[in-house]
């Protein structure tokens, strides 16, 4: 008991040193009336609210964020008449009765320059039925009346149910149109210089038209899924007649269709895939390297006007490649076309068909041309280390052949040549032959017999 | 018993030579301006859709009348040469500048288009080296190859320097001068051009001759008139292909350069199957009345839209 009463004192002895050691605060008198310290409403929200429900038309330049969805009845929701614009939609909607659309949600009214719209949603009662459209709502998404507005960015906007137009930018005044969505649209879906990262569905005319379209999506009814200059990353499907993917410039595109006009059309398509299962073409292009095409009715797998490198075409009854030059592709036919068609030269290519000819091309390098019925399997006016095939006609027909194969499996001639044949080799299997004619031969080979009426040299 | 003919013989001698000139204007009247109505219909490949023409004096439209999906109406004014695309889809049309006129207006842009410039199975025992494509992309969804003849394990060895060779083999002797080859002439990228080729009938009751236009691989016959009016195909919609521009979308502005109509026309493959055809299969001069004009105009209601930058 003492010692505790002993240990509290000098507890306390020590504690009343400490604060006798311990330096002066200061005056606790105020120095005078108290300030504000707080920042004003303007610091934390320099935003102007729009905290209308009906029509708006932002006629100053400035920031301006949405408080609460806008229904009209006829008209445009908002309208900007000035320049220096952000308009933040902050996730509320813009939508309209009006019965026979006329009216938009974001009207860009008087050749608007700099204007930003971000984040909401822009709805209609449009639909599409049959690929007809109608119904209330908006005529246009968002629109521009009078000159094209120059540095417009519309970005995480979705538009719905819109009778004409999703949104339309116009192109050339660098106007930019990224993550957004538009679905149910009459005419254009998307409309802008550059379009990414985007999506378009269910639009009556095109999809998305763009100078620059980039990891887009773009699905129409009508007549064209993606239009753009340069296409990069993007998807286009066209259920109506037209083109998928219609570009001067694509890469990495796919376009699917099922009309008569090509899936996929372009000046110079790399890595690019278009299947058709209408009766158009596959995949058109001037240039194509690295593609593939498919169609399931009678049109071209895949039409190179100029040169196809590393390609792939199929078709149900057409022409499964066709190219002026191709190097390195395959093209097949499953019936009467030609498998692979290289007007002026075919290097390291294989064709195949159904019952038409396989490969056919005025001179072959490295090349396989195989048909499953009576018809040629390679067919060249010069073929070089070729080997062609036939189920019943001639396996490799040509004039010159140099260090050729040619089988027959029946009725055929395994290789013809009616000019010259040197280093060759001609076999049929289950017919008379000759496995090899040749009008001059040199150091050839055939089975059951070589037929070489004109001269010959080191035959075996 | 010669003399000088009499009243009702020279009654008669001008009622034949009035009938004669009126057939010969009649004549003439239809060749310069048909009026009435052309249906055709147009196959390519599983695809048969039929047109209806309406030709008036002035203008013209073209339109799909069976189809099971919404197509555009063309409207062509015949004298400016001006297009315009309805779209029933969406009650809109768009009005194009003729193409000389859309040509010479034309800005140049920034954005502006450079000009275009007119694996399966391998074979028994594979392909030699170098053979076949050496890096054909993957095919996903494709349908497979079939199967080869395998005549591979039937075939005898080959002599060494027989067949398909990685190298042209050394040491062999030289072949002699051989004769010109009689076979299929070189194909170069050429400009197509349309060629008569002389052989005529009658279609229809229209006088024909035939033209022919080739490219790589398929020739397009044509039968056309002169009797009609100048060729105006069918358009869908604006623009046109950035890709290659196939036959059947170059023929139609041959015809209406040389103002001649189609009354049947068949691209075929050189093996012969058929990949588009045009047919007409009825002519009906008929003058239109003025509610039938009213097909030249969009309909009331109609929204004009902006025509395509390119």
């Amino acid at each position: 008991m003492n010692n505790r009463i002993v240990t509290s004192l000098c507890v306390l002895c020590a504690i009343l040193c400490a604060v006798q050691r311990a330096p002066a605060q200061g005056s606790l008198t105020p120095s005078g009336p108290p300030g504000p310290t707080m920042l004003t409403l303007s610091q934390i929200e320099p935003r102007t609210p729009i905290t209308n429900a009906a029509a708006v038309t932002i006629s100053a330049s400035g920031s301006y964020y949405l408080t609460a969805n806008i229904t009209v009845t006829n008209g445009s929701a908002i309208t900007i008449t000035a320049n220096q614009v952000t308009l933040d939609l902050n996730g509320f909607t813009l939508s309209s009765t009006e019965a026979s659309p006329t009216g938009t949600g974001i009207l860009l009214a008087g050749g608007d320059t700099d204007i930003t719209i971000l984040n909401g949603h822009i709805k209609g009662g449009v639909t599409n039925s049959g690929g007809v459209y109608g119904g209330n709502g908006f005529a246009n998404g968002i629109y521009y009346s009078g000159s094209i507005p120059v540095n417009v960015r519309v970005s995480g906007v979705s538009v719905s149910g819109c009778l004409l137009y999703g949104i339309y930018l116009g192109t050339g005044n660098s106007t930019v149109v990224e993550s957004c969505a538009v679905q149910t649209i009459g005419v254009y879906g998307i409309f802008a210089t550059s379009v990414a990262h985007s999506t378009a569905v269910q639009c009556g005319t095109i999809a998305i038209f763009a100078s620059t379209a980039s990891d887009c999506y773009a699905s129409g009814t009508g007549t064209q899924g993606l239009v753009a200059i340069s296409a990069n990353n993007c998807i286009g499907i066209c259920s109506g007649s037209g083109t998928a993917v219609n570009a001067a410039n694509a890469s990495n595109c796919t376009g699917q269709s099922a009309g008569s006009g090509p899936a996929l059309s372009a000046t110079t398509a790399n890595n690019c895939q278009g299947k058709n299962t209408g009766s158009g073409d596959g995949l058109d292009a001037v240039t194509a390297n690295n593609c593939q095409g498919q169609c399931t009715g009678g049109g071209y797998g895949l039409n190179a006007s100029q040169t196809a490198t590393g390609c792939y075409g199929t078709s149900a009854t057409g022409i499964g490649l066709s190219a002026l030059a191709a190097n390195n592709c395959t093209g097949q036919s499953g019936s009467s076309g030609i498998g692979l068609s290289a007007t002026q030269i075919a290097t390291g290519c294989y064709g195949l068909s159904g019952t038409g000819t396989g490969l056919v091309t005025y001179v072959a390098n490295n090349c396989y041309g195989r048909s499953n019925g009576s018809s040629d399997g390679l067919y060249a006016n010069i073929a070089n280390n070729c080997f062609g095939e036939s189920g019943g006609g001639t396996g490799l027909d040509c004039g010159i052949a140099n260090n050729c194969t040619g089988y027959s499996v029946d009725t055929g001639t395994g290789l013809n040549a009616t000019v010259s044949a040197t280093g060759c080799y001609g076999f049929v299997a289950g017919g008379p032959g000759p496995g090899l004619f040749a009008q001059n031969g040199n150091f050839c080979f055939g089975i059951p017999s070589v037929s070489v009426p004109g001269n010959n040299y080191n035959m075996p | 018993m010669k003399g000088k003919p009499s009243a009702s013989s020279r009654q008669r001698l001008a009622a034949t030579i009035f009938a004669i000139a009126g057939c010969l204007a009649a004549l003439a009247s239809t060749a310069a301006a048909f009026e009435g109505r052309i249906n055709a219909v147009m196959v390519q490949g599983n695809e048969t859709n039929a047109l209806l023409y309406t030709v008036g004096t002035t203008s013209l439209r073209v339109e799909m009348t069976a189809t099971n999906w919404p197509n555009p109406v063309d409207i062509l004014d015949r004298n400016s040469g001006a297009l315009t695309l309805l779209f029933p889809n969406n009650r809109s049309f768009v009005q194009l500048k003729p193409a000389s006129e859309a040509a010479t207006s034309a800005t140049p842009s920034p954005l502006g288009m450079p000009a275009p410039v007119g694996a399966g199975p391998m074979p028994p025992g594979g392909l030699p080296p170098g053979v076949g494509p050496q890096s054909a992309p993957v095919a996903p969804s494709m349908s497979a190859m079939p199967t080869p003849f395998g005549a591979g394990p039937n075939m005898p060895a080959l002599p060494p320097g027989v067949g398909p060779q990685t190298q042209t083999t050394p040491g062999m002797p030289p072949m002699p001068s051989m004769p010109a080859m009689p076979m299929m002439p070189m194909m170069p990228a050429a400009k197509m051009e349309l060629q008569a080729t002389g052989q005529k009938t009658n279609l229809l009751g229209f006088a024909c001759q035939q033209y022919v236009l080739k490219q790589r691989g398929e020739t397009l016959e044509i039968w056309v008139t002169d009797q009609l009016l100048p060729y105006q195909p069918y358009v869908q919609n604006q623009p046109h292909h950035f890709g290659p521009q196939r036959i059947e979308e170059q023929w139609p502005g041959m015809l209406t350069s040389r103002k001649l109509f189609p009354l049947l026309a068949s691209l075929r493959y050189d093996n012969g199957v058929e990949r588009f055809r045009f047919e007409v299969t009825s002519v009906t001069p008929q003058k239109l009345t003025d509610e039938e004009a009213k097909l030249f105009q969009p309909p009331a209601g109609y929204v004009e839209i902006q025509p395509l930058p390119f």
